[in-house]
């Protein structure tokens, strides 16, 4: 718990700094920028907020934490201060119960929050929905993600062995934030498909598994990759083919082009995966060789007594997230599994503290 | 150089841990299932012992509705009233 007489701690350089906050469990492993009180007032600059507001409870702690505190772990992660509104918005996302963070620190399944970013605010600050787009290289991308999680292991006190539980945690659990292509996108993005103006900038988090490569050479229409694209979801052993619940799909702007040009929308394409995604309950349940199987998370009308009975993976396809994201060149997609149906639900929150310059 | 300590400033609110039970006899004991299947199979396998073997006591299952959620207010303040011990178990 946060101890009020030691707000601010005397160091004697960046090295005994991080020294001292590894010591604490205040990192993630890898160093920190010391967040002196300059370079947090600084950070306080990139947004229009009060610093002492507060803007979420973080679990499993569930300290208060204010616009100050977020930005002191900003300033940490490495974030400019154009980016602290992202930020916010990340930890404000992640903490509507919709979201449910406390299971999302505390499970033992691998989920971390995935952050995607729509809207005007990716340009300007230059987040990367293109070339790599989920891995290195990218200063906002890098450094807004692990943001979100230096807040989680600080603020919510989500510390591996003690609060979180995950068997093996995943690299997005450093940093994962993506920008969807919407440039690339022959479809609405997913801000403008979940009601939002095209020109507002918004953020989302998602409790998602590491990324699934589906490569995908030799389809040439739409059938061939959305059937790659939903098996890879639902192998045997996805976490929503047995919890069912939500999923993202990033599709590569060349697969997005085939699928395009065969006329079919995003709400076509989310139908066939939502179709195409789920297993024989006979596969799911090894033929009854570990005794009798139920499953409450699967629909009461699949037949149990039927090893030959479809399980859906999700119940709806509004349950299928598609972005476009990634480079130009790749016949690859991404199946981006979630945690389940009980587990956590994708939430999207406008961004309107963006500061609209790229100055900052 | 300053640093802020990066855990937030918000003050811990203190409680004291309830006394530990000198014996189970007599006592009203909620077994709180969070919703895992195996969690609940391992505290109704517990329940048995107990009604087995402690006398007088009086045993009773409740599920929290998510496994992954705290529990909400109502039911803890339910149980605080209601019983004088709770088990949990977190099973997958």
């Amino acid at each position: 718990m946060s101890d009020k007489s030691e707000e601010m701690i005397e160091v004697a350089d960046f090295a005994e700094a991080n020294e001292l906050f590894h010591a604490r469990g205040w990192t993630d492993g890898l160093p920190i920028v010391p967040p002196t009180a300059e370079l947090v007032e600084a950070m306080l600059r990139g947004i229009r907020r009060d610093p002492e507001e507060p803007v979420a409870a973080i679990a499993p702690r569930y300290t208060v934490a204010t616009v100050r505190d977020i930005a002191i772990n900003a300033v940490m992660a490495g974030c400019r201060p154009a980016y602290l509104p992202v930020v916010v918005g990340a930890v404000e996302a992640a903490a509507d119960p919709a979201f449910n963070l406390n299971g999302v620190q505390a499970t033992t399944h691998v989920c971390a929050p995935l952050i995607v970013i729509n809207g005007p605010v990716r340009s300007c600050l230059q987040i990367n929905c293109s070339t790599n787009c989920f891995g290195q290289g990218f200063r906002a991308n890098a450094t807004i993600g692990r943001a979100l999680r230096l807040a989680m292991i600080n603020i919510g006190g989500g510390i591996p062995g003690v609060t979180d539980k995950s068997t093996f945690g995943h690299p997005g659990k450093y940093t994962y934030c993506v920008g969807e292509n919407e440039e690339a996108s022959p479809w609405e993005p997913l801000h403008v498909e979940l009601g939002y103006e095209p020109v507002t900038s918004t953020v989302t988090v998602f409790a998602a598994e590491a990324p699934h490569s589906v490569t995908d050479h030799l389809s040439n229409d739409p059938v061939g990759i959305l059937t790659s694209i939903a098996d890879a979801l639902s192998n045997l052993g996805s976490n929503n083919m047995h919890l069912m619940g939500q999923a993202f799909v990033a599709i590569s702007p060349e697969h997005a082009r085939t699928i395009a040009a065969a006329r079919w929308g995003k709400r076509r394409v989310k139908e066939f995966i939502a179709e195409r995604a789920g297993r024989k309950f006979g596969d799911l349940t090894f033929h009854g060789r570990y005794g009798k199987v139920y499953n409450r998370h699967w629909p009461a009308w699949v037949d149990r007594n039927n090893p030959e009975a479809w399980v859906p993976m999700v119940e709806s396809p509004d349950d299928i997230f598609v972005i476009v994201a990634g480079g130009d060149a790749g016949r690859f997609s991404l199946a981006i599994p979630g945690w389940g149906k009980l587990g956590s639900r994708s939430v999207t929150r406008a961004l309107p503290d963006y500061v609209n310059t790229c100055e900052l | 150089m300053k640093v802020y300590a990066p855990v937030g400033r918000q003050a811990a609110a203190g409680f004291r841990a309830a006394p530990a039970l000198a014996t189970l006899a007599g006592k009203r004991v909620l077994l709180l299932d969070n919703g895992k299947w195996n969690g609940g199979r391992l505290l109704r396998h517990l329940g048995e012992i107990m009604e087995f073997e402690v006398p007088a006591v009086d045993v009773r299952i409740e599920r929290k509705p998510f496994f992954s959620r705290a529990a909400d207010f109502e039911l803890v303040d339910r149980l605080a009233k209601g019983v004088d011990a709770v088990v949990t178990a977190i099973g997958d």
